[in-house]
């Protein structure tokens, strides 16, 4: 008794530790408070009542309708998924990927062109989907323009086979 | 290819997962609503706040990788977008005190219920910095370091603060009770 | 009898409760006759100077690269089977580990690119296209470090910045 008046006028002069303020709580929860103290109790079972209010909106639901892309953080990344597909597009129109195939429908295709053309078709697909959502409409013509230069990928493809037939042709 | 590009991107990169923002931003929605709310005095404005902060995080996330305590900061910039929201609402309206007081009738059984929505508005009379103050301690259970850097006080300021709001509802209690005996005894 | 009905009942208890990765899904619709499936190859990396000075990089990092898988559905987005593969997709990106690189909507078109790295320097990523009645999941998986990866990106990133 004399121990809790202590603590509780060290309470009121804001001096007790964490520790000691939960031994308060404990004590104004339990079943032998002094009549003296009786006053306070609702104040500290104020505290754990208030503990207990909770938020209303699962905030993770407010994230998803914020998830239109900002211009500024954005950028760098759309230029990575970006610079991403171009690279695998590249990769893809390299000669000697031999071991390519489809299955279209149940139906499978052992035919290595067809299959790196598939893929290709669908990273400039990727490509170009990331490059609307990043530029407004507008200049989305000058970001495919800047994207058209791959297509010269085929010219070099056929360059290198060109270069190729010489070299055979030479041996 | 310059290496001052390269750390540049790699930067950009170690900015703060999704997965990282989710634990610890989200996870501690419940505890920033209850910081807004106290200060704003008004559940559906307090919701409003925290949809505000973490809207506004997501957005800097990328930059928040270099804070230590997410937690403290998050706290902080929760205060400090509610202080800004009441500044600009001085203007128009005041934000209205939830609960009406009422005058305690001796002549019925005070049930505990009622006196511990009375404490609330206690406290939530008590002046912001010192209702943010005792919440922060008494409620949420925080260190006094942690509360410092959250209402951008010293220590001691904090202390004090914290004695003279917790004096405050003391007094107020003292004084209901004596008035209650008073009408009784009359 | 006794004997194949644990034992069937062990291999259900197994396959139940192994959980759903990109390689069993891939598995379980690439056959299926609705959807369409690519696989690239590694093959062999002969490179001409694509990059400019680049090129000897690139090479390694090209050799880094082991596969690249593609699925396509195309229904409708309300149909059953449409949903239960988004469905299995978010299950598998959740549990896999996977972190997102970007995620994009635009306009009922929805790009995410996910990525992760697992023991012994296997990176995976992984593309997944959304619009209007189809749906396309592109995985590459490779040998790499995350710097290494990023680097490449770095790089790529700036021809990109040249380029347009």
């Amino acid at each position: 008794m004399e121990m809790m008046n202590e603590l509780l006028e060290k309470y009121f002069r804001g001096e007790t530790s964490l520790h000691e303020e939960k031994e308060l709580k404990k004590y104004f929860s339990g079943g032998n408070v002094a009549s003296g103290h009786e006053i306070y109790r609702a104040l500290f079972e104020e505290f754990d009542l208030e503990l207990k209010d909770k938020a209303q909106v699962p905030f993770k639901k407010v994230l998803q309708k914020q998830q239109k892309p900002k211009r500024i953080w954005f950028q760098t990344f759309a230029y990575t998924g970006i610079a991403a597909t171009l690279f695998l597009l590249l990769w893809i129109q390299l000669p000697n990927a031999t071991e390519s195939f489809a299955v279209i429908h149940g139906n499978r295709i052992d035919n290595t062109e067809f299959a790196n053309r598939y893929a290709g078709k669908r990273f400039t697909k990727v490509t170009e989907m990331l490059a609307k959502s990043m530029k407004p409409m507008a200049s989305f013509n000058k970001v495919r323009k800047g994207i058209d230069p791959l297509q010269n990928v085929s010219d070099v493809r056929n360059k290198m086979d060109e270069l190729k037939d010489k070299l055979q042709f030479n041996k | 290819m310059s290496d001052v590009r390269y750390s540049t991107f790699l930067r950009h990169y170690k900015c703060m997962e999704t997965t990282q923002f989710n634990q610890q931003i989200l996870n501690s929605s419940d505890k920033l609503f209850r910081l807004a709310k106290s200060i704003l005095r008004n559940a559906d404005a307090a919701q409003d706040a925290v949809q505000d902060l973490i809207v506004k995080l997501w957005e800097k996330r990328f930059t928040l990788d270099e804070v230590e305590n997410m937690q403290a900061f998050t706290m902080r910039s929760m205060r400090n977008l509610c202080l800004d929201t009441i500044r600009q609402q001085r203007d128009e309206v005041e934000l209205p005190v939830e609960y009406e007081y009422k005058e305690p009738n001796p002549y019925h059984q005070i049930e505990r219920k009622d006196l511990t929505t009375r404490i609330r508005i206690m406290i939530d009379n008590l002046p912001e910095l010192q209702r943010t103050i005792i919440r922060m301690r008494d409620v949420e259970e925080m260190e006094i370091q942690e509360i410092a850097y959250i209402t951008s006080l010293t220590e001691n300021a904090v202390s004090v603060n914290l004695s003279r709001a917790r004096q405050k509802i003391r007094e107020q209690i003292i004084n209901e009770q004596k008035r209650a005996e008073e009408i009784v005894w009359k | 009898m006794k004997k194949i009905m644990t034992l069937v009942a062990v291999f259900l208890m197994v396959a139940t409760t192994q959980a759903q990765t990109l390689q069993s899904l891939f598995d379980k619709y690439h056959n299926d006759e609705r959807f369409e499936f690519v696989s690239v190859g590694k093959g062999m990396m002969n490179m001409a100077n694509l990059f400019g000075g680049h090129a000897k990089n690139n090479n390694e990092m090209m050799s880094k690269m082991k596969s690249i898988k593609i699925l396509t559905l195309n229904a409708e987005g309300a149909s059953p089977l449409m949903k239960s593969v988004i469905n299995e997709l978010d299950k598998i990106v959740e549990k896999g580990n996977f972190e997102t690189a970007v995620e994009t909507r635009d306009k009922g078109e929805r790009v995410n690119i996910y990525y992760r790295f697992t023991g012994n320097n296997d990176a995976d990523m992984l593309i997944v296209t959304k619009e209007k009645g189809e749906l396309s999941l592109i995985w590459i998986t490779g040998k790499m470090t995350k710097e290494e990866m990023m680097h490449t990106f770095s790089m790529n990133g700036e021809i990109l910045k040249s380029l347009g």
